[in-house]
């Protein structure tokens, strides 16, 4: 084949020809590509995972050099203290709550505000702001409006006829002031995933069931959340995945109290680690999270593979 | 829409702006306080006088423009190394085939999974023993690359029709070539929104530096600003609220200019 | 059954464009009438003001004695065939099709029957439980033409229907067509941009062009009596050639009618002969050819001589590529234009044109 493709030119006309070198080089490209990615990758993430496994077998005070191999005596102390149950506990209210409550009220905003008009754009962008200005701001932010005794929330509580509420300093509601918070921070942006979602169902699909007679409810029903639902039912594992590493307003707003009832499983893992140097078991704690995102992950991976695109 | 119902949707409109808003106005408020103005109950609306003083007053309280700057160099140059890893990374994913392609990539969508408050200890002890801590690098290296980037890159670049690579190539052109000069300024919209979400990720992030610095060195302005609390005795509202609108307003004022990009940006790598 | 009548209708779109300009339409009941014009005609945008799903700028749009500018999609009677399908592609072929009988609160045992009544007019029984993705192009089509045919509506609009399917399909479902419309008697408005379609299934086309009505009538009319060139050049394939008249006024012996500036004529009526060839046409032009597709049945030729560029059809055995040509045009044959071109008509012509004056060619001696 070759033979003719430069058989029509002069014997002494120079002809590109692939050396061994190039050949190698072609080979290695791709590799020298995606290495320093790889390596950070390596470094930062997968190595780090492996360490942290590692040290869970272990009792290491982080001071000394000396790190003791203890067996699962870390994972059996953790699931029978009182405290990291609580702790667990607490993950699991702030996690299902915050996210029950910002899919819900996104979804709901969603539909209300997928309209044109600069009103509607404006909102939006209102609706959105939250969520780009820094975490440390927002719990400041909230952690004033939240005083007890001063505080912008307690002068319309009071206004509403009721007692001032201890928000950030009573057990009962110090955990439910946290997820009011995640919930207003986020909403804008869920919303907004919504809405895009939204913009995304075919009109023809809204014109034909308006052909078909279709009751608004139905509408919704039937086509709106059926089409929503990949949506739906990815944000749901993202706010899940997300509010199981609640961290920051925590560390600002309570510390983790009154009396732990703000305690969650990334502050346990922080307080065991940088403040009782307790490295063993806060690298337990950091596996038990660890299996936590694997399983949503995997639920997340599962589902979708069977959830068909209506495409 | 009957009128009654636009005028009760109008108000349900304004109720959820008051909602969102309201906070916003009343940091505002509060920083242009006294303090005393902000220890008082029912809450006063609004100052008598503007205290400017406050903004100096936070401003003050601790080296700010150290950590300013270290926020600076930090975002932007975590900005640089992404840049600098991701779009490699995302062109090979995308355009060649080669053994183990599969296998890599895998491992990258494995590290979207993996957040930061996951393996913070791990590499708390590593960058320690590595001398790192309490550094700008400590700060920078760990984001050196991203996974969203990769991810969303590569979906970029896959969306390149063969025919242009392949009639560059027939022009003579080196991979590296074709890479900057034809895949880059194609991807040019992807890479502006990947940008304004790391540089606003990373510009506020809070975690992070709290647990890898432990001197006023390397801080970064989160940090700065959370440190107001533990100023004196007993919260100085309107000075925390001050710092506060020191991290908030060029914030907010990038998003008013740049409102469709940055929503672009961060819906869109929800999206994905 | 339900005719449809468009009074003074226009859409304007707020930055002025005109899509649709004071249109005045009339749909005979029963009829199938194909809106047919090139992108932008406002053909799409018409329909949709029919079905409701846009609003007119001013006008009235009637459905049989009804006014129905303010009445909603769902109230007007009116089935709709959209282009991509629009299934509901969460639900089943039957739960698409049920979908509408169960707004209108049809008992369940008669939705049954009725769906799976016209699941077998359309041929899909055995697909009732699957659902949209797992179906072809062309079965998504009948299960669309199911949904729109079981609601028994006084009329069917059909948005481009055959467009996203491949050519043999089309042909496969334009006789289908077809033959429902017989069958259902219905009125039927069809839009399409394709020319062809249009005329093998139409009783009656309208030919729209930049939003105003350019001709209605019957496929054949329209094909002998074009009332303008842009009909005359949008009906026939290859398109008729239109020249400047110009160069054929000193041949031609016809009273100096000054108004005229173009001519035309069709393809399949030119006729190219031998330059040996003794016979004697009028309008006779030494011709070469440029280029000749050979299609069987038919030589589709481009030729140039004094007068331009024309296409010549014919059923002759194919001339060889370099053949030393003549091109013929027919007088009776030759159609005549303004310079706004529109079609300049003599009192006494003849229409349509018989088939004797082909056959003789129109030789003058």
């Amino acid at each position: 084949m070759s033979q003719d493709l430069l058989s029509h030119l002069p014997d002494n006309q120079p002809v590109a020809v692939t050396t061994r070198r190039s050949v190698s080089r072609d080979f290695l490209r791709p590799y020298i590509m995606i290495a320093p990615a790889l390596i950070v990758f390596l470094l930062f993430f997968l190595f780090p995972i492996g360490y942290m496994i590692y040290l869970s077998f272990h009792e290491w005070n982080f001071i000394s050099p000396e790190k003791t191999y203890v067996g699962l005596k870390n994972f059996k102390r953790l699931v029978a203290d009182p405290l990291f149950l609580e702790v667990i506990r607490n993950s699991l209210v702030y996690t299902f709550l915050s996210v029950f409550l910002t899919i819900t009220i996104s979804l709901a905003l969603s539909l209300w505000l997928n309209k044109k008009g600069w009103i509607y754009s404006f909102i939006q962008g209102a609706v959105f702001s939250p969520h780009i200005i820094s975490l440390v701001s927002v719990s400041m932010l909230w952690m004033w409006m939240m005083d007890a005794d001063y505080g912008l929330l307690n002068w319309f509580v009071e206004k509403l006829g009721f007692e001032k509420v201890p928000w950030l300093t009573d057990p009962k509601f110090a955990l439910i002031s946290l997820v009011i918070v995640s919930v207003w921070k986020s909403v804008g942006y869920y919303t907004l995933i919504f809405i895009a979602g939204l913009q995304s169902i075919p009109k023809n699909l809204y014109e034909a069931a308006s052909l078909d007679k279709t009751p608004k409810w139905r509408v919704l029903t039937k086509i709106t959340l059926p089409m929503l639902s990949p949506t739906l039912f990815f944000l749901t594992i993202i706010g899940l995945i997300n509010s199981i590493q609640v961290f920051e307003t925590i560390n600002i707003m309570t510390g983790g109290g009154p009396v732990n009832s703000t305690k969650t499983l990334v502050y346990y893992i922080y307080e065991n680690g940088f403040v009782f140097f307790k490295l063993g078991n806060a690298s337990a704690a950091g596996v038990i999270l660890l299996i936590i995102l694997t399983i949503l992950t995997l639920i997340y991976f599962k589902v979708l593979s069977k959830k068909v695109h209506y495409q | 829409m009957p009128k009654v119902q636009k005028f009760l949707n109008g108000i349900c409109l304004a109720f959820v702006v008051v909602i969102f808003a309201l906070p916003f106005v009343w940091m505002i408020s509060t920083s242009l306080k006294t303090l005393g103005e902000t220890l008082v109950f029912p809450p006063q609306w609004l100052p008598e006088n503007l205290v400017w003083q406050n903004f100096v007053d936070a401003w003050n309280s601790g080296p700010f423009l150290k950590y300013f700057l270290n926020s600076v160099i930090v975002a932007v140059g975590i900005l640089i190394f992404q840049f600098a890893t991701v779009i490699p990374a995302a062109y090979a994913f995308a355009r060649y085939n080669f053994p183990l392609k599969n296998f890599f990539f895998a491992i990258t969508m494995v590290t979207l999974m993996i957040p930061a408050q996951l393996i913070f200890l791990p590499v708390f002890l590593n960058l320690s023993s590595w001398g790192l801590l309490d550094t700008l690098w400590g700060l920078i290296l760990p984001f050196a690359t991203s996974a969203f980037g990769i991810f969303l890159l590569r979906q970029t670049f896959k969306q390149v029709p063969e025919e242009v690579i392949e009639a560059a190539r027939l022009d003579n052109a080196s991979e590296w070539k074709i890479m900057r000069r034809i895949m880059v300024p194609m991807a040019k919209p992807t890479l502006v929104t990947f940008g304004l979400f790391s540089f606003i990720t990373h510009w506020n992030d809070y975690f992070w530096p709290l647990v890898m610095t432990t001197t006023d060195q390397s801080r970064t302005l989160p940090l700065g600003i959370a440190q107001l609390r533990q100023v004196e005795g007993g919260a100085s509202w309107n000075i925390l609220m001050a710092g506060n609108m020191i991290l908030v307003i060029p914030i907010l004022i990038i998003f008013f200019i740049a409102q469709r990009q940055i929503i672009r940006a961060f819906v869109y790598t929800g999206v994905k | 059954m339900a005719s449809i009548t468009l009074k003074g209708v226009s859409k304007v779109y707020d930055n002025e464009k005109k899509v649709v300009e004071k249109m005045d339409l009339h749909i005979q009941d029963g009829s199938f009438t194909v809106l047919v014009g090139p992108s932008g005609c406002g053909k799409s945008t018409t329909l949709r003001m029919i079905a409701g799903f846009e609003k007119p700028t001013e006008g009235e749009i009637w459905i049989g004695n009804q006014l129905v500018n303010d009445l909603v999609p769902g109230k007007r009677d009116i089935s709709m065939v959209f282009q991509n399908y629009a299934l509901y592609p969460t639900m089943t072929v039957r739960g698409n099709i049920e979908f509408s009988l169960e707004n209108i609160k049809i008992p369940k045992r008669k939705r049954k029957e009725m769906v799976e009544e016209i699941v077998e007019v359309v041929g899909l029984t055995e697909y009732l439980e699957k659902r949209p993705q797992h179906l072809s192009g062309g079965q998504r089509q009948r299960v669309a033409l199911a949904r729109a045919m079981v609601k028994k509506p006084e009329v069917f609009i059909l948005d481009e229907p055959l467009s996203n399917l491949d050519a043999k399909l089309r042909g496969q479902m334009r006789t289908e067509l077809i033959q429902l419309h017989k069958r259902l008697g219905t009125t039927f408005i069809y839009v399409t941009h394709d020319q062809v379609e249009a005329m093998s299934m139409a009783d009656e086309i309208v030919i729209l062009n930049k939003g105003k009505i350019m001709q209605q009538a019957a496929p054949m009319v329209l094909y002998n009596n074009p009332k303008n060139t842009f009909v005359a050049e949008f009906i026939g394939t290859p398109a008729m050639n239109v020249l400047p008249f110009e160069e054929i006024r000193a041949d031609l012996n016809i009273e100096n009618n000054p108004e005229i500036t173009h001519f035309g004529f069709r393809p399949e009526h030119g006729r190219l002969v031998h330059s040996e060839d003794p016979q004697i046409f009028t309008l006779r032009y030494p011709s070469k050819i440029i280029t000749r597709e050979t299609l069987g049945s038919e030589t589709i030729y481009l030729i140039e001589n004094k007068l331009g560029r024309q296409h010549i059809k014919s059923t002759e055995p194919p001339f060889s590529e370099d053949a030393d040509l003549a091109l013929c045009i027919p007088v009776e044959k030759i159609y005549y234009f303004d310079r706004l071109g529109i079609r300049v008509e003599k009192e006494n012509e003849a229409f349509p044109y018989t088939l004797q004056n082909h056959e003789k060619g129109g030789v003058k001696i």
